[in-house]
């Protein structure tokens, strides 16, 4: 009998095909919808030399035809038949396809992901045309506008070359323009297959009937067995050594961003610098807005001071980010975020400070799972990490449960000197008489 | 078609149907006028998350001439200190309660709320009726808040398509009109803003009861409790702001060039003025506005995304103010195809205007607006936004039911009928925000006489 809990009280009923396709179904007759989500197993990180960026514009290709499915024509059937919420991203970890259709037509959209997990209708053409899509949402996310390839410029300081979050989910232009049909057709036969994927169904459906459907359409494809994965040597707890990189852009003012190591998603530390993150650098009562920006006006006041990303596989990082204020150096500004790191270090952090954390990621969960779609995402996300979509249900208390001394004891390891990567941009008419920046210590580990 | 499929695997051929969605309808809405206002709940049994926002009348065109971007400044300070306590303490109650704190401003109306657990929500219509009853914008606070918005309007407008759509707003509306300019305003209207203006723009406009809108368990919420909270201690009746005429007289063939040195990508905003929200043929032109540019499958980014590479992602909708409107067709494409790509929207724009809709596009769209409305109204956030809609424009209480019925019985004739009247395909505005050395010569060869702006 499936369990509930206080902070997921939905039923989850599990199964697992014959050829390893997981099927989670979490039913809920309070709307009229099912949201269909697939989890692949698979995102940049799998990628090979020379070939970044293709597993998101191998994405894009999903979307162009299947044996029995015409180009643009997955589109088409769900809004057709009245569904909403479609799309798909690639991330580091993961690649995931989404729907949310009446509940009267999940057998539509589950014919749809099947006939695209099995198959693949692919041609020049349709590569052709979505290679310059992703170009363009390249020039539109990154190149074309300010600061806009911070994290790509970041991931690859804060990771070693070669390592599988070195490189950014969206890919260069030159290694887009080398892409050949038989990079997608080899990607498909590689990763797609039911034995690396989990589906969920959330929504106003009874859970024998998903599973016979399940069984119906993606039955008959065949599982693969083993996935070939990325296994880069373990990185460090810290960098190892502090890092300030200087850049010259077109941009409108100067601003930092900072990086440190960090445990990844579902770790034992994963919760604490969660918290960690939000406790510095999230809200307005937040250390970090409340001491540059409200007590000593150093910062802008936009954008988050802290987070943590939350990477599945491999090490992760909390990103960091500020700008100066009118006529603050960024040099003094840098200096006062730094020392609020320390002090959260040094002396730890309150309970109140928890308790205005506590209630910001009870609230966040909430929001996440309060639509169909969010569920089925969260699910999916949940049975990939750990393998039990039951997994789920500890979530929040997790959260919930750092102590003070948790936050205080990963503060030491994430916030320390040696594992802080700063990476600054400053408007380029600022590099007229600056030299070249040579202070540059040592790499990354 | 010639599909790569694993020999191991046996697909399903047949397309399954399904059955037909449930009709929709709105949740019950009920209403309480208590302490001089009026309190607008809907009602969602059972949600774990609750929704309240205060709607008044003090948007945009309220702002006194040269003052662009009070209203919403004046909005935005409301959570930074109170006569209760200070910016810092006010926002760690917000938190606390594991509310987000919502606005929005509009050119007729605001909104000032929280959405949060709805075991909080009397707790957090505290703090909404807190920060608009008894607001303190002292000096300190607001000096401070000013400058950080000076400061990001900085980069904001280094943002590709911010200066684009003033250039575009200007020429629908005309320069000198407060329609003919952005929401926030802009570098140079900051500049101009004070505390005093702001503390009296709040006195004059924000100090009416207006109304409530509440999204929750109706039968575990008091609204005429909560409608106390939040018009106690208000004065005054909200009044809609003067309007002048608009003064925009766009051509098709001209083009305006923001230029934007070294751009990679150029930003269009292609569209005219339109009717108001209360045109009776609204749910015809939404109708076709979806199929020019609103579902992925739409004419626009069928061709200039899914054809022709041109682009990420084309859209194009209508705007239904209270008193104003707007059709806007928007995208960013790369710099090399800036011409052809206007060149395309526009023989779009006219085939809509002279052929109308397809049996077939309208049989999709259809199905899709009827499908997907409660998909988008699955949270109290969603839910609210279709209240405040009835506050704003004095729509009755089943007015989503309503339209749901109007979509289903719209047939091509008016379909076709809408897009011929509320498209002008020879009164478009069209504005590219690029490389000009590198457009103008194509945006000339292709015929436009190229005119420059200088926002």
């Amino acid at each position: 009998m499936p369990s509930t809990s206080a902070h997921f009280p939905w039923a989850l009923h599990r199964t697992r095909l014959a050829n390893g396709l997981r099927v989670v179904v979490c039913p809920d007759t309070t709307v009229p919808l099912a949201a269909v989500n697939l989890w692949y197993d698979v995102g940049s990180r799998h990628e090979v030399e020379g070939k970044h960026g293709f597993a998101h514009l191998f994405e894009h290709l999903m979307f162009e035809g299947s044996a029995h499915v015409d180009k643009g024509g997955h589109f088409a059937a769900v809004e057709g038949c009245g569904g909403d919420g479609i799309n798909a991203s690639t991330n580091p970890d993961r690649t995931n396809y989404y729907q949310t259709v009446p509940s009267g037509r999940l057998d539509l959209a589950l014919w749809l992901e099947a006939d695209r997990m099995g198959s693949l209708a692919l041609t020049q053409e349709t590569l052709d045309n979505q290679r310059e899509v992703v170009k363009n949402e390249r020039r539109q996310r990154y190149d074309n506008v300010p600061y806009g390839t911070w994290s790509e410029e970041m991931t690859a300081l804060a990771y070693p070359a070669g390592h599988p979050y070195a490189t950014s989910t969206i890919g260069s232009m030159e290694e887009l323009d080398s892409a050949e049909l038989a990079d997608f057709t080899a990607f498909h036969e590689t990763y797609y297959a039911p034995d690396n994927a989990v589906l969920t169904v959330v929504g106003d459906v009874d859970p024998e009937r998903v599973v016979a459907l399940a069984e119906r359409y993606f039955g008959g494809i065949a599982p693969r067995g083993s996935f070939p994965q990325p296994s880069p040597d373990p990185l460090p707890a810290r960098f190892g050594a502090g890092r300030h990189v200087t850049v010259y852009r077109d941009v409108p003012t100067p601003r930092l961003f900072l990086c440190h190591r960090a445990p990844r998603f579902g770790t034992p530390d994963g919760p604490a610098s969660t918290v960690l993150a939000a406790v510095v650098g999230r809200g307005r009562g937040s250390r970090l807005y409340r001491e540059l920006v409200t007590a000593r006006n150093l910062a802008q006041s936009t954008g988050a001071f802290l987070s943590a990303w939350g990477y599945l596989n491999h090490e992760s990082v909390l990103m960091g980010s500020c700008a100066p204020s009118e006529g603050t150096d960024p040099g003094e500004l840098l200096d006062a975020y730094v020392a609020v790191c320390d002090r959260v270090a040094d002396e730890g952090v309150t309970e109140a400070e928890l308790d205005r954390v506590r209630a910001m990621l009870a609230g966040d969960w909430l929001r996440e799972l309060s639509t169909a779609g969010g569920r089925a995402d969260a699910i999916g996300r949940f049975t990939t990490r750990f393998g039990d979509a039951e997994s789920i249900r500890d979530h929040l208390d997790h959260l919930l449960a750092v102590t003070t001394d948790d936050v205080r004891r990963v503060a030491r390891e994430i916030l320390h000197a040696d594992n802080r990567i700063v990476l600054e941009f400053l408007p380029e008419a600022a590099e007229a008489g600056a030299g070249i920046d040579t202070d540059e210590p040592e790499a990354a580990a | 078609m010639s599909a790569h499929v694993g020999t191991r695997h046996t697909l399903v051929a047949e397309r399954p149907t399904g059955t037909e969605p449930r009709p929709y309808r709105f949740p019950e809405v009920r209403r309480v006028t208590v302490a001089g206002g009026e309190v607008v709940g809907a009602h969602l049994p059972g949600h774990r998350l609750a929704w309240a926002k205060s709607v008044m009348e003090s948007g945009a065109l309220h702002e006194p001439v040269g003052l662009d971007g009070l209203a919403r400044i004046t909005c935005s300070l409301l959570d930074e200190g109170s006569l209760d306590r200070d910016a810092d303490a006010f926002g760690l109650a917000v938190e606390a309660l594991g509310a987000q704190w919502r606005i929005a401003c509009g050119w007729e109306t605001q909104e000032v709320g929280v959405d949060l657990p709805a075991d909080r929500l009397t707790a957090g219509l505290d703090l909404v009726a807190e920060a608009i009853r008894r607001p303190a914008f002292t000096d300190a606070d607001v000096e401070r808040f000013l400058a950080d918005h000076v400061r990001s309007l900085k980069t904001a407008w280094a943002q590709p398509g911010t200066r684009a759509q003033l250039a575009f707003r200007q020429a629908l509306f005309g320069p000198g009109h407060r329609l003919g300019g952005v929401l926030g305003g802009t570098p140079d209207t900051a500049a101009a803003l004070t505390a005093d203006a702001i503390r009296a723009f709040h006195a004059d406009r924000m100090t009416a009861p207006g109304t409530l809108a509440v999204v929750g368990d109706l039968d575990t919420i008091d609204l005429e409790a909560l409608g106390t909270i939040a018009f106690t201690g208000a004065t005054g009746t909200g009044r809609p702001a003067e309007l002048a005429e608009f003064t925009g007289a766009p051509s098709t063939r001209q083009a305006i060039v923001v230029d934007r040195p070294g751009a990679v990508q150029s930003v269009l905003r292609i569209g005219h003025t339109a009717a108001p929200r209360s045109t009776p043929d609204l749910i015809a032109v939404e109708l076709c506005a979806e199929v020019l540019g609103g579902s992925f499958g739409s004419r626009l980014n069928h061709l200039l995304r899914e054809v022709k590479g041109y682009t990420y992602g084309a859209h194009a909708s209508f705007g239904h103010g209270r008193r104003s409107g707007s059709f806007t067709m928007s995208a960013a494409v790369h710099t090399e195809v800036t011409a052809a790509a206007v060149v395309d929207t526009i023989a779009e724009i006219r085939r809509m205007h002279s052929d109308g809709v397809t049996a077939d596009e309208l049989a999709a769209t259809r199905a899709h607006a009827l499908g997907s409305m409660p998909i988008n109204l699955q949270t109290p956030g969603g839910i609210g936004g279709r209240l405040i809609e009835a506050i704003v424009h004095g729509l009755p209480d089943d007015h989503v039911t309503r339209e749901y019925a109007e979509i289903g019985s719209t047939d091509r004739a008016a379909v076709s009928r809408a897009a011929a009247t509320h498209l002008r395909p020879d009164e478009l505005a069209v504005v590219v925000e690029g490389d000009a050395s590198r457009v103008v010569p194509d945006l000339e060869a292709a015929g436009f006489e190229v005119v420059r702006s200088e926002v």
